[in-house]
């Protein structure tokens, strides 16, 4: 796909790829952006270019590779968007699955197989949760303190992103017995919109946290 | 050649089937199926690995056989090229034996060359996913099997691209839906 660049009109970008919204958000940019580049809306609201466009890169496309030649980038920054990133998680995707998954259950015959999904999706959930308690109490505090030395990156994430993988496959391919049509749509949605968030989020942690990270264990 | 696979004939009139019949075997060990009608045809669909089927059945049945474009091979009853250029994998009957020869054998070459049906797994595939969704770690599976961790690294990667399934956890609760365990 074609990158985006600083004369891109951000509301194109977004037309084009709605799943931008959570990411421009985090990055401090609300809707209303007007029609201005991306190198006038980062501008207006004081937003490094460089940083800006490496993320909606790396988050839309799995073939970028960011290089951070201008020295722009800010660690700061970058986990500020990460615990936006991972608070959304939280916040919203997480109890949104929950809630559509409990009235599926709720809503449906008893003579299908969603309890045995329910309890994957479960133990993948666990598992997320400790990757973000991890972050939030581990990562991010020795990020922004300066203790780069130290610090270690979980490798829970890419299991989690498998988990669901394998989850929405189990809905496409294994699901069995009657069930509630329109509510199973919507944990599918819900499942199918995490899975890429963490997909496209683990991108970012991994091509731009992690060279930034190395980069200044060297210093 | 894997004699467990079926090749199906659709649509086709009682002279043309036993004709493709007659042109198939020289060149195909596998089963032969043949169906009147599509109605006939669609309760075996998934059982079958390619599709013989005539024009006017294609044609009302293209959501079906579209994606399975590649196992699909046309029988027109008008003339046609043999290099048509729609894409599609026709054969017609004005043609000579040899050309509709021909096109059988790619038409088995491409089922040859195609992966193993998804889903169908070895013996010993099914004792490492047994084993896994026991929890086992690679170390405790080879030496349960006395196999090498190597290979059962292999095993483990043969049946996440047979099932479509990445997670230890997901091949566990494959293996317990499947009355595996």
């Amino acid at each position: 796909m074609a990158l985006y660049n600083r004369d891109s009109k951000l509301s194109e970008a977004i037309m084009a790829h709605p799943s931008l919204i959570p990411v421009v958000n985090r990055l401090g940019i609300r809707l209303g952006v007007g029609d201005g580049s991306i190198g006038m809306v980062c501008a207006g609201c004081n937003i490094g270019t460089d940083f800006f466009l490496s993320v909606i890169n790396t988050f839309l496309d799995e073939d970028y590779f960011p290089s951070d030649a201008t020295g722009t980038f800010s660690l700061a920054k970058t986990v500020d968007y990460l615990q936006k990133t991972n608070n959304y998680y939280l916040r919203v995707q997480l109890p949104n699955i929950d809630r559509h998954f409990g009235s599926l259950i709720e809503r449906s015959g008893s003579d299908n197989n969603l309890h045995l999904l329910r309890k994957f999706y479960q133990d993948m959930r666990g598992q997320l949760t400790e990757c973000l308690s991890y972050d939030e109490d581990i990562l991010f505090p020795a990020l922004t303190g300066g203790s780069v030395d130290s610090v270690e990156f979980n490798s829970g994430y890419s299991e989690v992103e498998e988990k669901l993988h394998d989850l929405l496959f189990f809905f496409v391919e294994h699901l069995k017995g009657e069930y509630d049509l329109n509510l199973c749509t919507a944990v599918v949605s819900a499942v199918f919109s995490l899975a890429k968030d963490v997909c496209q989020n683990n991108r970012i942690r991994s091509r731009i946290l992690l060279p930034l990270v190395e980069k200044l264990k060297r210093i | 050649m894997n004699d467990k696979r079926c090749i199906s004939i659709i649509g086709l009139s009682s002279l043309e089937a036993l004709g493709m019949r007659y042109a198939l075997r020289e060149s195909w060990n596998g089963r032969i199926e043949t169906f009147s009608s599509f109605g006939e045809f669609i309760p075996f669909a998934e059982k079958m690995d390619a599709f013989i089927v005539s024009s006017d059945i294609y044609a009302c049945n293209i959501d079906f056989f579209l994606p399975r474009k590649q196992k699909t091979l046309l029988v027109s009853r008008v003339a046609v090229n043999t290099n048509h250029p729609s894409g599609y994998h026709i054969i017609s009957s004005n043609w000579d034996l040899a050309e509709i020869k021909g096109t059988l054998e790619r038409l088995i070459s491409r089922l040859e060359n195609s992966e193993e049906p998804k889903g169908e797994l070895s013996a010993r595939e099914i004792e490492v996913l047994r084993l896994i969704a026991a929890g086992k770690l690679n170390k405790e599976i080879a030496d349960t099997l006395c196999i090498s961790v190597n290979t059962v690294i292999t095993h483990r990667k043969n049946l996440s691209s047979k099932l479509g399934i990445k997670s230890a956890s997901g091949l566990s609760l494959y293996a317990m839906m499947n009355g595996i365990i």
